[in-house]
């Protein structure tokens, strides 16, 4: 028995490693940090689950800009929900997000929405953005036209 | 063995089972392939269920709908808490019927008890099953039928034993079709001369299976599923179940026998997954991930200890010096054969996970086996060492594969909970205008589901998502 260790080491590393996995639920929680999100987190994310809890669970208001984390976005930003799900063309996103309160707040928000949406062929969007009766926008910028070739190919 | 001993890894088990319990648990009711089956079980009595699955093309699964229903009608309107408390139980069932089943005895067979329960939740066919709930996880419910008979197997001979183990069969049997095992288990218990499996145990559960195919082929003429109905890994890529007829539909026996292959390396080296071979396709596109690897040396490697195992006890077998360990890897054995063969109609890994339960207790006999071995070492030789490295290895990596899956179900968790914030709390999927009672229950389950912390994987570190194989 004197070389004994041989035979616990292995052991002894399922039994620590998963021990530290166990425990991590006590706290309680999984073994990582749980981690917090902004409302325009949850939006750029496409965690649409996240976004309703914020909005009717935490009472967020869907149509302020929420700080959104470098990496997610580019740089560090404050961004409107609705802009930030768009701005990764998640027709989804922009559907529950305007289920649930979000707004299209000024034509200089709405312009800018449509025309992005129509510059990346988010056809899809733009007709959630449309949807409210308001007047559709010319959308002349070049990134657009390319938008409106590539939706028509 | 004392009972403090006994005690502590029975405890281990209960601890490990609901860790993985805690994130079942907090994670919302999949949609997919659950609610439509809630909906069911709300429009119809008991006995409707029983008769219409009697009538249906390819299956015959009457006891999984009597499992739903006579908890859903318990629930009186908790379905979220009956379900998931159902789910939690089963997972900690499972875990107490395999340490049972390894018999523990001894120093290094407690010691390689942690190691066995990191090789079977980290396993991916077992890991696989435990994220689904339909409501309740039908995969599982056979996956405690398998080692419930097998534990009765293992016991003293009896009456009870033998009719427990018919009920079992028929239980499991027109569970899910995976349920046939527990008569090959009975079957390979008797071979192997495990003295609770009686003549008279394989008799009557002989009958009942020969009473299975009658009923099932002869009476229903239920036949089995059509290559329309399901999509299915072939090669490289997941072929649609359109795809799957037009290449297979005048050849059939091609794409079964593929299937059986495919189920048995699975469990063996985890390669291929559902039927595709990720690993090799990843690999030759230059895009192989590190949990790739991690799965297929951490099956790799408990194959390669129950092969070693074999080798080191041939001398016996040849002797007929046969003790309940090796009894347990020749179950294991036909169990792998029978589920392979059984799940031909299509590859998914739960089809295979009681083979890949018995192949985490086979290779924990090993590792009991190996540790035993290591300990009446005296001197420290190359084969010690070697012997050692390769086993903390193995638990290294069946480590990494069970943290897997608890990073899989919190990921799974925010997926469920997508589907539900993108179904909304309206009836429309499911098309019950008329119908208050689904209404009713369909947001009261919305709303259990927003209630839930779900944010994703997305703020946890990079290297989870690369290391933690997925499920």
């Amino acid at each position: 028995m004197r070389l004994a260790v041989f035979a616990v080491t292995p052991s002894l590393l399922a039994l620590v490693a998963s021990a530290w996995i166990n425990l991590g639920w006590v706290q309680p929680g999984p073994p990582w940090p749980d981690p917090q999100m902004t409302l325009s987190e949850a939006a750029a994310l496409s965690s649409s689950g996240e976004a309703v809890t914020l909005i009717t669970r935490e009472h967020k208001d869907p149509n302020r800009a929420w700080p959104v984390r470098e990496g997610i976005l580019g740089a560090a930003v404050e961004i409107a929900p609705l802009d930030a799900a768009v701005s990764v063309r998640r027709a989804e996103m922009v559907r529950v997000l305007l289920a649930h309160g979000a707004r299209v707040t000024d034509d200089g928000q709405r312009t800018r929405l449509i025309c992005f949406a129509q510059s990346v062929g988010a056809t899809a969007i733009v007709d959630l953005i449309a949807d409210d009766g308001g007047p559709v926008p010319e959308c002349r910028t070049a990134a657009a036209d390319a938008g409106a070739r590539a939706t028509d190919r | 063995m004392t009972r403090v001993w006994q005690a502590a890894i029975y405890g281990c088990a209960v601890v490990m089972a609901l860790s993985v319990g805690y994130f079942v648990a907090t994670s919302p009711l999949q949609i997919n392939d659950c609610i439509d089956n809630m909906l069911e079980l709300q429009r119809q009595t008991l006995s409707e269920l029983l008769v219409n699955q009697l009538h249906q093309q390819g299956y015959l699964r009457p006891m999984l709908w009597a499992a739903l229903k006579v908890p859903f009608d318990l629930a009186n309107g908790h379905y979220f808490a009956m379900f998931k408390a159902i789910h939690v139980l089963q997972l900690v069932t499972l875990a107490v019927l395999f340490v049972r089943l390894l018999g523990v005895g001894s120093v290094t067979s407690v010691l390689a008890v942690p190691l066995g329960l990191t090789l079977l939740f980290g396993n991916h066919t077992v890991g696989q099953t435990a994220m689904e709930g339909f409501p309740i996880n039908t995969f599982l419910t056979v996956m405690i039928c398998c080692l419930a008979t097998a534990s009765l197997a293992f016991g003293k001979p009896s009456i009870w034993r033998d009719a427990a183990a018919v009920v079992l069969f028929l239980f499991a049997a027109l569970t899910v079709e995976t349920g046939l095992l527990v008569w090959v288990i009975v079957a390979a218990a008797w071979i192997g001369g495990c003295r609770g499996a009686s003549n008279r145990m394989l008799v009557a559960t002989s009958v009942a299976l020969l009473g299975y195919f009658v009923f099932r082929f002869g009476v229903l003429e239920a036949g089995m599923p059509s290559l329309l109905e399901r999509s299915s890994g072939f090669g490289f890529r997941m072929l649609e179940h359109g795809e799957v007829a037009a290449r297979f539909g005048d050849r059939p026996l091609i794409f079964y026998a593929y299937n059986v292959v495919a189920h048995t390396l699975t469990v063996l080296f985890a390669e291929p997954r559902h039927g595709v071979f990720v690993l090799t396709r990843d690999l030759l596109a230059g895009a192989l991930r590190p949990r790739e690897v991690i799965a297929v040396v951490g099956a790799t490697g408990a194959t390669l200890l129950i092969a070693g195992y074999a080798i080191a006890r041939a001398g016996h077998w040849r002797r007929r010096e046969i003790n309940d360990h090796d009894r347990l890897i020749l179950i294991f054995v036909a169990v792998l054969c029978g589920n392979a063969a059984i799940g031909h109609p299509y590859a998914k890994a739960p089809i295979v996970s009681v083979a890949g339960v018995f192949h985490a207790l086979a290779a924990t006999v090993a590792a009991s086996y190996a540790l035993a071995a290591l300990a009446r070492a005296s001197i420290v030789r190359p084969a010690v060492i070697g012997l050692t490295i390769a086993l903390t290895l193995l638990s290294g990596v069946s480590t990494i594969r069970f943290a897997a899956l608890h990073f899989r179900l919190y990921e799974r968790a925010w997926t469920n909970k997508n589907d539900w914030a993108h179904q909304g709390p309206t009836t429309t999927r499911w098309q019950v205008p008329d119908d208050p009672t689904g209404q009713a229950m369909i947001r009261r389950l919305y709303e259990q589901s927003m209630d839930l912390k779900a944010p994703g994987i997305e703020f946890l570190p990079r290297w989870m998502e690369r290391y933690f194989e997925e499920m």
